[in-house]
């Protein structure tokens, strides 16, 4: 089984990248889950795929798509989805400024 | 009368007034209310909910009777409605109420069907035993100490205690099949797009399909019939011919060739279970079968596919859970990126956090190819390698696990133990086959399942096979006892 080094730190940037707090607890013990389930996992890279596609469907369905029209409010309304959010403002749901 | 125990049979004596939809809802609740402080099978129950629908079924004339009427029926609580919470099992969904139902639920209810209520799971289904849910863990029916299988643990442990007549579970890389086979029941994952996902949290886009779970094949092979077809709402959902499933229970086996991979029987199965369900592979010779060894090589690579493609994708699905959305979370900060990250460190479990991590850290600039590329070209392999297999065999047949239900808290510390745990069912996953878990026998009073797996939207060569067997047999008759209160 080949060595995956894995450190906190490098678990740190990957938890940034996917918004995800992590205590460093965590970043340490996630480090050495992740080292050894990859590397047992990377059986795979010895398997010659050099002129294989890579599976991007299973069944071999092809170019569903739909008219771009507005879907009739059967499932729920607008109004619905609103009440749904933490807070509203004239009609648009409101968050925390993304820019400072 | 005795209760009926089986969907065909609660219909036969609906139809024949020797019972009520209400009395079939009275009888379920009692049987929660008796099993539910050892198993933990469900997270809601809608008792009164379930009961005034009951009171509108048997009011219905009998006219136009649709397959499911008044039957009680429960669901995985990963899959939306619009009675109770939807919580997948994690906290930070505790308060989700979802504004629309999937397209399961619809369906289940235009066919006539009772919701009783939403089981337990796996946080976000990620899990082979139940034992990642943020609401505790579900335990075996037939033994307490035991782990109900996962992520569908709820759904399996109900309708094998008789919570419920069926369940509805989804499967990702085993998740209606390994708890089937653990706790006893009938547990189909058909064809990748069989069914609608439309509504269904998403775990893996590529991978995840709703199953039904039931006490026998044929009560299966109708749930198939109501909830399969082509759905405007998921794209994924194929518009391949449903078939009456039901019609080919009872067809004979004659001449169906059924192959067994050795790597199914490999070293890393209990010799007890490799020979249990080659056991059950000579029952359907008896019954006209023809055997064939066969050999699928690269099985040994699906668990790394299966989770490095996995991962990834759930890492993306997942980020949509930014605790602004679905239910507000008790958090307090001062700017956006803070709120992101508290949110998901405080409310997502250890599991979900794995995964969000692993499947990130493969799709990253440096690693993709290395990692998701790679994973995603050796699936293609895995699938020609089945295609293969099935210009020789109608079938394949193996174990659905590798031993039987394991003690709970014995693989919670260690997560590529669990993770092994998928080893014989997430080959059909990487290659979007419907497979089936049928129960084959006991191993100290332990049920063992047979995996029945078909080439795509072939499921009613499953059914075929998996009635033939049930049928010569009567494992599906003995039922966990209800314990003393």
């Amino acid at each position: 089984m080949p060595d995956i080094k894995i450190t906190p730190q490098g678990v740190q940037k990957v938890a940034a990248l996917a918004r995800l707090g992590l205590t460093e607890q965590e970043a340490s013990q996630s480090a050495d889950d992740l080292a050894g389930i990859l590397g047992h996992f990377s059986v795979i890279q010895q398997i010659d795929t050099a002129d294989t596609p890579t599976s991007d469907d299973v069944t071999g369905l092809q170019n569903v798509a739909r008219t771009d029209v507005a879907q009739p409010n059967d499932l729920c309304t607008p109004d619905e989805l609103l009440a749904a959010a933490p807070a509203v403002h004239k009609g648009q749901v409101k968050s925390k400024a993304v820019f400072s | 009368m005795s209760l009926p125990s089986t969907i065909l049979a609660a219909s036969e004596a609906l139809d024949s007034k020797k019972i009520t939809s209400g009395e079939l809802v009275d009888n379920v609740l009692k049987k929660i209310d008796q099993w539910e402080p050892h198993l933990n099978a469900f997270l809601e129950v809608f008792n009164e909910e379930a009961r005034a629908v009951a009171q509108k079924r048997d009011k219905q004339s009998d006219a136009g009777k649709t397959p499911l009427h008044g039957i009680p029926i429960a669901i995985k609580d990963l899959i939306c409605t619009v009675t109770g919470r939807t919580t997948a099992a994690s906290k930070i969904l505790q308060r989700f109420k979802s504004t629309y139902q999937a397209t399961v639920i619809n369906r289940l209810e235009q066919a006539g069907a009772i919701i009783i209520g939403k089981t337990n799971l796996d946080e976000f289904a990620m899990g082979a035993s139940n034992e990642y849910s943020a609401y505790g863990p579900v335990h075996n029916p037939w033994d307490f100490t035991r782990v109900s299988g996962g992520s569908s643990g709820g759904s399996v442990a109900a309708v094998a205690a008789g919570e419920a007549f069926a369940a509805l579970g989804t499967d990702t890389g085993g998740s209606v099949r390994q708890p089937s086979a653990f706790c006893g029941t009938v547990g189909l994952k058909p064809t990748y797009g069989r069914i609608s996902r439309f509504g269904v949290i998403a775990y893996a886009s590529s991978f995840d399909q709703v199953g039904p779970i039931t006490r026998t094949v044929k009560d299966n092979a109708l749930m198939l019939e109501v909830l399969a077809g082509v759905d405007e709402y998921d794209a994924t959902s194929s518009p391949e011919p449903v078939k009456k499933y039901t019609d080919y229970c009872g067809r004979d086996i004659k001449d169906m060739k059924i192959g067994l991979p050795q790597e199914y029987f490999g070293p890393d199965v209990d010799p007890s279970i490799s020979q249990t369900v080659r056991a059950a592979a000579d029952k359907l010779a008896d019954l006209g079968a023809v055997l064939v060894d066969i050999s699928l090589p690269l099985m040994y690579a699906a668990i790394p596919t299966y989770y490095l493609l996995v991962k990834a994708e759930a890492s993306s699905n997942l980020a949509r859970y930014d605790g602004l959305r679905y239910g507000a979370l008790d958090i307090k900060t001062d700017n956006l990126l803070n709120h992101y990250l508290e949110a998901r460190g405080r409310y997502f479990g250890p599991e979900v956090k794995r995964s969000i991590l692993m499947g990130t850290y493969a799709l990253s600039a440096g690693y993709v190819d290395a990692w998701y590329k790679q994973a995603s070209r050796v699936r293609t392999l895995i699938r020609r390698e089945f295609e293969q297999a099935f210009q020789q065999v109608d079938l394949i047949v193996g174990p659905v696990t590798p031993e039987v239900a394991f003690p709970i808290g014995s693989k919670t510390d260690d997560p590529l133990q669990m993770y092994l745990a998928d080893l014989l069912t997430d080959p059909a996953s990487v290659a979007g086959l419907p497979a089936m878990s049928v129960p084959c026998g006991f191993i100290n009073k332990l049920p063992v399942g047979m995996q029945i797996i078909a080439p795509h939207f072939r499921e009613e060569k499953i059914y075929q096979a998996a009635y033939a067997y049930e049928q010569a047999n009567d494992w599906w008759q003995q039922i966990p006892a209800l314990p003393e209160k």
